[in-house]
């Protein structure tokens, strides 16, 4: 099968084919129908892509490779099109804005990619954290020893007071999580799946022990 | 000094969806820009997008269980998931073809 074949077919047609690439036997017509979707946007979406770069300072070739981005994406992702949401839309003016809406993720990466932005702060040696750690192996002062000792003794009672996941949680966040980035999927993952609870219940823990343990560490410090 | 009654703080981000300087995201939006940018530049071919390309570069190693192709086991729960429409009977007869001509089968 060829691009050819469905060349003639509507866009929401061509794009519900895309749909099927998942399945074995639909793949060829998933394939066919994505460069007869190309072909038949690629130039409007280069176009604008170019007209818009241009007002931000990006050459040609780089819009050009957007452009492609734009495309790329849309191979892989595209069950994120729902003609449905349309509205009053024509279905060609609903993709181009769909696309151009991918297209400003695109440029936005590429900016981010630029400035060294998009590098992560985590490194993937990220784990979960069931206990405090040890402090008897420190090399500190045994002041700061004693200090930090009893620290750990009264965040250990004011977590005796929760479940074990609350623990888990708490101690895992409070290791890793850097200030306004979410850990790394990877993480969050193997904590899901190892606690079998959802992410809302872990924000709902996560709080919970935030809380009981500002409010303990605060009651105990005034007494 | 003429009062500018036309772009506000409001509508500022219409008007540069409009203009070009961002993309635009509604049909007025859309129809203001194809008048100002709506035709497509000569030098423009086409070919700067590659759809095989694409394809190439995202292809997955393929398996077979028994002579059967076979990619994903997501597929069943993403259609359910996407709720995407039955294909027309030209399409169908088209997939059969290939597929018959994969298999080295004659078509009927």
């Amino acid at each position: 099968m060829t691009w050819e074949d469905v060349k003639d077919e509507p866009t929401d047609s061509l794009i519900d084919f895309i749909k099927y690439k998942e399945h074995a036997d639909y793949i060829e017509l998933a394939e066919a129908s994505f460069v007869a979707f190309t072909f038949r946007f690629r130039k409007e979406i280069i176009s604008k892509c170019r007209n818009t770069g241009r007002k931000w300072d990006y050459d040609n070739a780089t819009c050009d490779l957007i452009a492609e981005r734009v495309f790329d994406r849309f191979w892989k992702y595209p069950f994120g099109f729902e003609k449905n949401k349309c509205g009053n839309l024509s279905i060609e003016n609903c993709v181009i804005v769909y696309l151009l809406r991918v297209a400003r993720n695109c440029f936005n990466d590429h900016a981010k990619e630029l400035s060294g932005e998009s590098h992560s702060v985590y490194d993937g040696t990220e784990d979960i954290v069931v206990e405090l750690p040890s402090i008897e192996g420190l090399k500190v002062s045994d002041k700061r020893k004693a200090d930090l000792l009893d620290a750990q003794e009264k965040i250990e009672k004011a977590l005796a007071q929760l479940s074990p996941k609350h623990k888990i949680i708490y101690l895992t966040y409070k290791a890793h999580e850097k200030d306004g980035y979410k850990l790394p999927r990877t993480l969050l993952k193997k904590l899901r799946e190892e606690l079998d609870i959802g992410q809302n219940t872990i924000r709902v823990y996560k709080k919970e022990a935030t809380n009981l343990i500002d409010q303990y560490l605060k009651s105990h410090d005034t007494e | 000094m003429t009062q500018n009654n036309f772009i506000t703080a409001e509508n500022s981000r219409e008007w540069l969806a409009s203009t070009g300087f961002i993309f635009p995201t509604d049909k007025v939006e859309l129809t203001r820009y194809n008048l100002l940018f709506g035709d497509i530049d000569d030098s423009i071919t086409g070919n700067e997008v590659d759809p095989f390309r694409i394809i190439r570069q995202n292809a997955k190693p393929v398996r077979y269980i028994g002579k059967k192709r076979y990619t994903s086991d997501l597929y069943e729960q993403k259609m359910v998931a996407t709720n995407i429409n039955k294909l027309p009977a030209h399409i169908m007869k088209l997939v059969k073809k290939s597929s018959d001509s994969q298999s080295g089968k004659q078509p009927e």
